[in-house]
């Protein structure tokens, strides 16, 4: 019996004496561990949130949210912690998008055990001393309303989406985009629900403004959007790509302001219409522009811009013109007024396209 | 049964005689694993000294209260004890390594070099004759470890201790980091020390 007791008191003994030390040494460390884990964390937020004065944490649904403010304590971006399985291993992603959520500005891999030479390259690549993080750099301002999806063996288009996949390691490179994808579809449902940011809608359309010119002028089935203070109509087709953007340009005529509203191709390659919207020009003389009665086609000047090539400049010719060069005939008898349309379509055209193709896409 | 080795010898005998690795071939599971790099073969050789010297020096002092029908209880708590501690600190004061060594310094509880010594010396000898076994053995198992881990990342990567050792236009044998290397290079060492003692005993 009394061996009983000593088996139990030994192994009692060493039991607690183990707990007591192990709980002392918790004091010690697991303030360390803990500061060392927001360390990391931090610095991946501000690596993935760049530019933001402060970063502030917000729960949605059970979900957390790194939300970086500017200083005008404005949403700039929104970071979110997400994970799933890689090839052999848990991975844990940060990744930093902008505010609507349409595009991804720096994603973190923070955690992974992939294989070593192979699947790690998702995190660092020693065998490109030049750009080591080329796998995770490609995530870099990338666009992300469509599924982000992957390539190989080809130049990645990041304005689709893209990202070229490692040699010997495509399914975790398939993993880190599936991971993101998926959290991507899931947060930002919750945050559509749950906070009013414009999620989906790219922040350089700033601000949708119906009334700087009257809904009148607006083309029938057109989603105003502002681009740099510059207002565009843009037509969708029913899937949602955008089959043409109307712009208004305008420019002093003969005698009188002349608005026209153009209507171009999604590249800004080609003219797809135009529409003298006002002018007050010479009765019978420069009102040609939209009623020539002297024509067999009384609206012969404002057709010759339909599906007019505008690579080059708009330009007036006394032959027949040729549409791929951009050429158009003049009205003989109202030359100021016709050349004041190529004028104002030629330089408001450049403005627009600039503005319209550097956009973040959407 | 306290032999009558020179402590010099006791020390000695962990670094060839009986190598765990090389010899004994306890401790393979975390060996095979953790050992793609120099550097991570050489930290988990650090906290399996630190482990094996504790535990042998509280063992060996506490040998005769422990009484035998518990022992190996014992001895567990007494090595996770020490391998809490080894990972707790790692963790909090060299993180980066704590990383790359993973799950195996928790496995270290469960390495039979640890367990063997126990049994096999730290609960039959003295103190210090212990701690010069426990020594022995855990730095021979450190040696053989960082010795294997900079094979396999000489060949897998080109580097040693992650500086450039084979010329840039080497092409690496990726087999080498990965698990395969790991069994090749082991084999071949085995083999090697295994020949080498042949050649001595003739």
């Amino acid at each position: 019996m009394t061996k009983s007791y000593r088996l139990i008191l030994v192994l009692t003994a060493t039991a607690v004496l183990s707990g007591l030390l192990l709980s002392f040494l918790n004091l010690h460390t697991s303030p360390l561990i803990e500061a060392h884990q927001n360390k990391v964390l931090n610095d991946a937020l501000s690596s993935v949130l760049p530019g933001c004065d402060k970063i502030e944490e917000q729960f949605y649904e059970n979900k957390q949210f790194y939300f970086g403010y500017d200083a005008q304590n404005n949403v700039k971006g929104i970071a979110f912690l997400t994970e799933g399985n890689g090839f052999q291993s848990k991975l844990r992603i940060l990744v930093g998008m902008d505010a609507g959520l349409t595009q991804i500005v720096k994603i973190r891999i923070l955690e992974q055990k992939e294989t070593p030479g192979l699947g790690t390259k998702i995190e660092t690549d020693p065998a490109s001393k030049a750009n080591p993080e080329w796998f995770p750099n490609q995530f870099d301002e990338l666009n992300v309303t469509n599924k982000i999806t992957y390539l190989k063996n080809q130049a990645p288009d990041k304005s689709a989406g893209e990202i070229m996949a490692i040699t010997g390691a495509t399914i975790s490179s398939k993993a880190v985009i599936d991971i993101i994808n998926a959290a991507l579809i899931e947060n930002s449902m919750i945050l559509k629900n749950n906070t009013d940011l414009k999620i989906g809608v790219c922040p350089a359309i700033d601000a949708i403004n119906e009334t700087s010119f009257g809904p009148e002028l607006v083309p029938e089935g057109a989603k105003i959007v502002t681009i740099d203070n510059k207002t565009y109509f843009l037509k969708k087709n029913d899937s949602g790509s955008v089959t043409g953007v109307a712009f208004i340009a305008s420019g002093e005529g003969f005698q009188s302001t002349i608005k026209v509203l153009a209507c171009m191709n999604p590249d800004f390659s080609k003219l797809l219409s135009i529409e003298i919207i006002e002018q007050d020009e010479t009765e019978g003389w420069g009102t040609r522009l939209v009623n020539d009665t002297t024509n067999s086609d009384p609206e012969w000047f404002l057709k010759q811009f339909t599906d007019l090539y505008v690579q080059k400049v708009i330009s007036t010719v006394t032959e027949t013109p040729n549409k791929q060069n951009g050429e158009v005939q003049s009205i003989s008898g109202a030359t100021v007024s016709s050349d004041a349309i190529i004028k104002m379509l030629n330089a408001s055209i450049q403005g627009y396209r600039a503005t319209y193709l550097n956009r973040k896409v959407n | 049964m306290a032999s009558k080795t020179s402590h010099p010898k006791e020390f000695l005998k962990g670094l060839w005689d009986e190598n765990p690795v090389l010899r004994m071939l306890l401790g393979l599971c975390p060996t095979l694993a953790v050992t793609n790099s120099a550097i991570n073969g050489f930290s988990m050789g650090l906290a399996v000294i630190f482990t094996l010297v504790m535990s042998s020096a509280i063992i060996s002092l506490a040998r005769n209260i422990i009484p035998k029908e518990v022992r190996i209880p014992t001895f567990i708590i007494v090595i996770a004890t020490f391998v809490t501690i080894a990972d707790k600190m790692l963790a909090a004061h060299v993180p980066d390594i704590s990383k790359a060594l993973g799950p195996f310094v928790p496995l270290i509880v469960v390495n039979c070099i640890i367990l063997g010594r126990q049994e096999a010396f730290a609960s039959k000898n003295p103190v210090g004759r212990s701690v010069i076994d426990a020594l022995g053995m855990s730095i021979g198992f450190t040696i053989t470890l960082t010795i294997l881990g900079s094979i396999r990342e000489l060949l897998g990567v080109g580097t040693i201790f992650a500086v450039q050792i084979m010329p840039l236009s080497f092409e690496p044998w990726m087999v080498m980091v990965l698990q395969p290397g790991a069994f090749l290079t082991l084999g071949l060492m085995i083999g090697i020390s295994n020949w080498l003692n042949a050649r001595r005993a003739k």
